[in-house]
């Protein structure tokens, strides 16, 4: 059963002077008399402030709001990638994130390879691998090449088979940074019934975007931010009425 | 060919209304790949190489907690750490397969001309003089490669780990696991300068330089964790270790024996890297003091095991705001 559970989540970061990631400049002002942190708690960007969620099994929740409101950070720390600077995190369920498809995909190695190594990198066993492995394969409809190198894929063909591994595998937490599409029209519309199938089957899935329609439609749930805490949570439709009254 | 370039269609159909076939007239291909689509159950989450299923954590714990999980989340992922080990590899020789025999001729133009050179210096007899110093080059690139990697560790993986949700330790396992298959290529020089020379080793002995070897490895191992992420905040320390690395090679009896100092002898006893390099080098030749380096080398493994947790525990957290 998945779960999460954010209390009073913040995240903040901290812009110290370029001087300051200096070793020598942090010993020099030891030896005035300084403390080290004195230049880095001044200036800094708080990207989230006071979250409070808790999604549970079959929650599909919509994050809103504007460029640098927050979406992708808040995304960030359920996928366990970043450790907020307070409050507390609880995700139950093994998280996929779809934040970064192409992580640990290696251009020199073939498309069949890269495979195995980009589930690797997503926290699967080998047994689901091997499980998975045909359906990828033959949903990516690389044919021959996947016995080339992954340099000389396209764009199009390496983000089809990138694609095609990030959304082979079972998720229990699902997390989507903007609609992911591929390949050319006919691929598009394949690509869009297995996401939209992927999304049936998770758990909890925590989706930011910019695109209404697809947020009306794929959640239930609306969380508004703005600049970086949370002004509305409800319903989805609520919520993009609170955003963006129509 | 029409089913393929309808692929999306069928697809959809196929998930819809076609799901028990009946009739027996082929599938075509893309549809078939739905049908056959296993079902996903989830594996036990006991298994290796599965993701934790739990994350918890709180920014008003000490950051132990957290860098706990990550190291046993880490030390789960086997497969997943060779995969970062083989690409990490065929990476840094630019996926040139062949250029794992260069780094093998680097290595015997080195060791033969480090030996016939230093072997005429010193007048030292080349039965004994050969293997000696291709132990201690190759070792001493071991050490090296280990403490020069260790505090740029965080600062290189930085992309990833940014980007997708990975164990932080799976960067010190790769960059320890890239120098010991590194170490383990060069290892056929100091074979073949064993064999030339008709030299043998007993299977103690061959032990005991494997337990040497280990412990070079967990000291290397633990520097990633304490340098890795003092570098990671400290962009300099990269440079540091580098100098100190440097002068350190002039102080190390890398390609001369520490009796070749006289009465100074007792000086190359208070550097730790003599005895990292003597736990290996000492068994395999035979040296006098391999007790003494395997007390020292030790207790300084213990020492920087304790002080990579302690960095790990406190400032793990802190990488993704560093970074």
């Amino acid at each position: 059963m998945a779960r999460i559970k954010l209390e009073n989540v913040g995240v903040h970061y901290a812009l110290p002077f370029a001087d300051a990631t200096s070793l020598r400049s942090a010993l020099s002002k030891i030896a005035l008399g300084g403390r080290i942190g004195d230049g880095l708690g001044g200036v800094g960007v708080t990207a989230l402030e006071g979250v409070n969620l808790e999604l549970f099994n079959g929650d599909r929740l919509g994050l809103i709001g504007p460029n640098g409101a927050g979406k992708t950070t808040l995304l960030q720390v359920m996928a366990s990638i970043l450790p907020p600077t307070s409050g507390r995190v609880v995700v139950e369920g093994r998280i996929s994130s779809l934040l970064s498809i192409h992580t640990g995909l290696d251009q020199e190695c073939s498309g069949l390879q890269n495979i195995r190594d980009r589930a690797r990198h997503m926290g699967c066993t080998e047994g689901e691998i091997r499980r998975q492995f045909d359906d990828i394969a033959e949903f990516s409809e690389l044919g021959d090449y996947l016995h080339l190198p992954m340099k000389t894929y396209s764009a199009g063909m390496r983000l089809r088979l990138a694609f095609a591994i990030a959304t082979a595998f079972e998720p229990e937490v699902l997390i989507l940074d903007e609609w992911i599409s591929a390949g050319d029209a006919q691929f598009q519309k394949k690509a869009q019934a297995r996401l939209s199938d992927l999304i049936e089957r998770a758990g909890i899935f925590a989706f930011a975007s910019h695109n209404r329609s697809l947020q009306s439609s794929f959640c239930t749930k609306g969380l508004v931010l703005e600049k970086g805490r949370p002004v509305f949570f409800g319903p989805i439709n609520e919520a993009l009425d609170y955003q963006n009254p129509t | 060919m029409a089913g393929r370039r309808e692929g999306g269609r069928i697809y959809t159909l196929a998930r819809t209304t076609c799901l028990p076939v009946r009739s027996k007239t082929p599938i075509p291909t893309v549809m078939a790949a739905v049908e056959s689509r296993p079902p996903l159950e989830s594996a036990p989450s006991g298994e290796p190489d599965r993701a934790l299923a739990r994350y918890e954590y709180d920014a008003a714990s000490s950051g132990f907690a957290y860098a706990m999980r990550d190291i046993r989340e880490g030390l789960r992922r086997t497969s997943l750490a060779a995969t970062l080990i083989r690409a990490g590899f065929i990476q840094r020789h630019n996926g040139v397969v062949s250029a794992i025999f260069w780094t093998l001729l680097i290595t015997v133009a080195t060791v033969g001309g480090m030996a016939i050179l230093w072997g005429r210096i010193f007048a030292a007899d080349l039965q004994f003089f050969l293997p000696y110093v291709a132990c201690g080059i190759i070792v001493w690139g071991l050490i090296s490669s280990l403490l020069n990697g260790a505090a740029g560790v965080f600062i290189a993986a930085r992309g990833t780990y940014t980007q997708t949700p990975m164990a932080k330790t799976l960067f010190a396992i790769r960059s320890v696991g890239i120098e010991l298959i590194t170490f383990l290529v060069k290892l056929v020089v100091l074979v073949g300068a064993m064999l030339l020379v008709s030299r043998t080793v007993g299977l103690l002995d061959l032990v005991l330089a494997v337990a040497g070897l280990s412990l070079i490895l967990i000291t290397g191992f633990s520097l990633c964790l304490s340098l890795g992420v003092l570098g990671a905040r400290f962009r300099d320390v990269p440079n540091l270790t580098s100098v100190a690395l440097t002068f350190a090679f002039f102080l190390t009896p890398v390609f001369w024996t520490t009796d070749r100092l006289g009465d100074w002898s007792w000086v190359v006893k208070l550097n730790p890297l003599y005895h990292y390099l003597n736990i290996f080098r000492g068994p395999l030749m035979g040296l006098d003091g391999t007790g003494l380096s395997f007390a020292v080398a030790g207790g300084v493994t213990a020492a920087s095991a304790v002080i990579g947790w302690v960095c790990f525990g406190l400032f793990a957290r802190r990488l993704n705001y560093w970074a």
